[in-house]
């Protein structure tokens, strides 16, 4: 989705989304079923040389993509509801935003139809592609532990460790 | 910068204007040309940071943010935290508020000394430091491989050697000069994003930056690995760097006359050359599928140069030294092309299917592992990182002609 940044607030919206924390702390790490998602701030556009036009944008743009799971209008309320207090601190700087609690018809007005639609993980959920990456740690884990050990060691620490995964 | 003078040592000096203008101006006259360049036997080149082009008046609009903001800036984002944080970096080497970088390189000592001294009495007070740096026998690097050997191929300058360039169907082609230098086609068909003119063409950016390269710890990972068994040591550095010693690809038979013309599309479980590897991982090839499409737009022309004074051979006792590698770049985009080396495919092992797994040679900043193809597979895992970052910046050289407009000429 696109939404224009209104005019004064563009340096108080890129300090907000910098300030926002990473990894597991970051808010979006909440919103159920979200495989990855970004907000990008588009300040102008760009121009490379002749004989491209010089063109320029009346406002800055917030842009914000993601891909999840099930359909896009549970979607809508599972990104208002996991991003909470944070939605309202990012999109509060954009053209008409209601509040998060009436934003539902927002987001959807300001989405732009995709046109080339690329997912990494298509037909695996979040969780399993989350249950499928920590168990290729498990395993590499095992296989670095016990590359020197006999078979029969091999075995055991196999059992241990995923022994909960069986 | 596209072609490479040959040179066996330089002299990175540090710069901080009391006249910007009236130095570009000197600069101006001495800098050198690539039309002279085979005539020369000791060259000088200058480069401006963030810091510098704002001193000279420039707006800072034009120029990418990654320059303006500065090395240090980004040093999170590329990996340099731990003991590579820019609080341990050397402070004589660009230090933080530095406006230029001048280079002097030279293929002859005398000449190469005679040069540097001129300058030095050319830049006066406004040279706040230097580091020198030299070639070690055989273009070897303080690790022992030989170094530099693939460079991108240009479109219009110079052999298109195979290798060199984009992997197609039928052989090689050499990349658009618009990857390189301001003012021409790049790969994408259009000229890359540049500032007004004249600054707009035949200029380009340059990463500079200090590694420096524990030798000891490197070789002593070695022996805990392989003990003291010299072949196997050989064959375990070899896997880690992606080369044999002298260079020659782990794709092709030592004595195969060309030893850049492969790719890694032969080997695509690294059962030869690991997926992992240093030079798999930094000019991957075709490695990453869709032909060279996922790689062609993040290459880079590297001009580094050892510094330091080589660990005796055998040493691995760490003799305190400082040592280590120069490391120069040249690119259109230092945020499309060298940064996405560094760390989407130097620092992070995803785009090689490898999940976090870093380069054991240079990426990361604490233990890492690195998984060998074979079968079974083997894993090995440093405590520490061999390569720490010592110091940089991100700098911009302008042409003759940017540098004349720069002097208010």
């Amino acid at each position: 989705m696109v939404a224009p940044v209104l005019e004064g607030q563009e340096q108080e919206l890129e300090d907000t989304l910098l300030a926002l924390p990473a990894g597991t702390q970051s808010p979006l790490e909440g919103v159920d079923g979200l495989h990855f998602a970004r907000w990008v701030i588009v300040p102008h556009l760009e121009y490379g040389a002749e004989p491209q036009p010089r063109d320029r944008l009346e406002r800055q743009l917030l842009v914000f993509t993601c891909t999840f799971d099930g359909t896009l209008d549970r979607h809508v309320g599972e990104l208002l509801a996991g991003l909470g207090q944070t939605a309202d601190d990012v999109w509060r700087h954009c053209d008409g935003w209601p509040g998060r609690a009436n934003a539902r018809a927002w987001l959807l007005d300001h989405r732009v139809r995709t046109g080339l639609f690329v997912a990494a993980y298509p037909k695996a959920t979040r969780e399993e592609v989350r249950g499928a990456l920590a168990a290729r740690e498990k395993l590499l884990n095992l296989a670095e532990d016990t590359q020197h050990g006999d078979p029969q060691g091999k075995r055991r620490d196999f059992l241990e460790r995923f022994a909960s995964s069986t | 910068m596209v072609w490479g003078f040959g040179a066996q040592q330089s002299a990175y000096m540090f710069v901080h204007f009391d006249d910007g203008p009236a130095l570009m101006g000197e600069l101006a006259g001495r800098v050198a040309t690539a039309k002279f360049l085979p005539e020369q036997s000791a060259i000088v080149n200058v480069a401006l940071s963030g810091a510098g082009l704002l001193e000279l008046g420039v707006c800072r609009d034009e120029f990418p943010g990654e320059l303006m903001d500065g090395m240090r800036v980004r040093a999170e984002m590329l990996g340099d935290t731990g003991p590579s944080r820019p609080e341990k970096w050397d402070p004589g080497f660009a230090a933080a508020g530095t406006h230029a970088v001048v280079t002097v390189s030279g293929k002859d000592d005398q000449a190469f000394k005679q040069l540097a001294a001129e300058t030095r009495t050319l830049l006066g007070p406004q040279l706040v430091g230097e580091q020198a740096a030299s070639m070690l026998g055989g273009n070897r690097e303080h690790f022992g491989f030989a170094d530099g050997l693939s460079q991108p191929s240009i479109e219009g300058l110079g052999p298109d050697t195979p290798g060199q360039g984009v992997p197609t169907k039928k052989g090689w082609r050499p990349l658009k000069a618009g990857e390189f230098v301001l003012g021409y086609e790049d790969e994408d068909g259009v000229r890359p994003p540049a500032p007004e003119y004249p600054l707009d063409r035949n200029a380009t950016y340059m990463v500079l930056r200090k590694l420096y390269q524990d030798v000891a710890g490197f070789r002593r990972f070695l022996f805990d690995h392989e003990g003291a068994d010299e072949a196997k040591q050989s064959e375990l550095a070899s896997k880690i760097v992606g080369r044999r010693h002298d260079g020659t690809s782990l794709l092709l038979d030592p004595e195969a006359p060309e030893q850049n013309d492969f790719r890694f599309g032969g080997d695509p479980e690294g059962m030869r050359c690991p997926l992992g590897a240093h030079v798999r991982r930094s000019n991957p090839r075709d490695a990453l599928g869709f032909g060279a499409r996922l790689s062609s737009r993040h290459r880079i022309i590297r001009r580094g140069m050892p510094y330091g004074e080589p660990l005796p051979g055998g040493e691995t006792v760490d003799d305190g030294a400082d040592r280590g590698l120069i490391f120069v770049c040249f690119c259109a985009s230092i945020e499309r092309q060298y940064e996405v080396v560094q760390t989407q495919w130097c620092n992070d092992g995803d785009a090689f299917g490898l999940g976090r797994e870093p380069d054991l040679l240079l990426g990361g900043d604490g233990s890492a592992r690195m998984t060998l193809p074979g079968n079974p597979p083997r894993f090995v895992r440093r405590k520490k990182p061999f390569v720490l970052t010592r110091g940089g910046e991100y700098l911009y050289v302008p042409s003759l002609s940017g540098l004349r407009a720069l002097a208010g000429t």
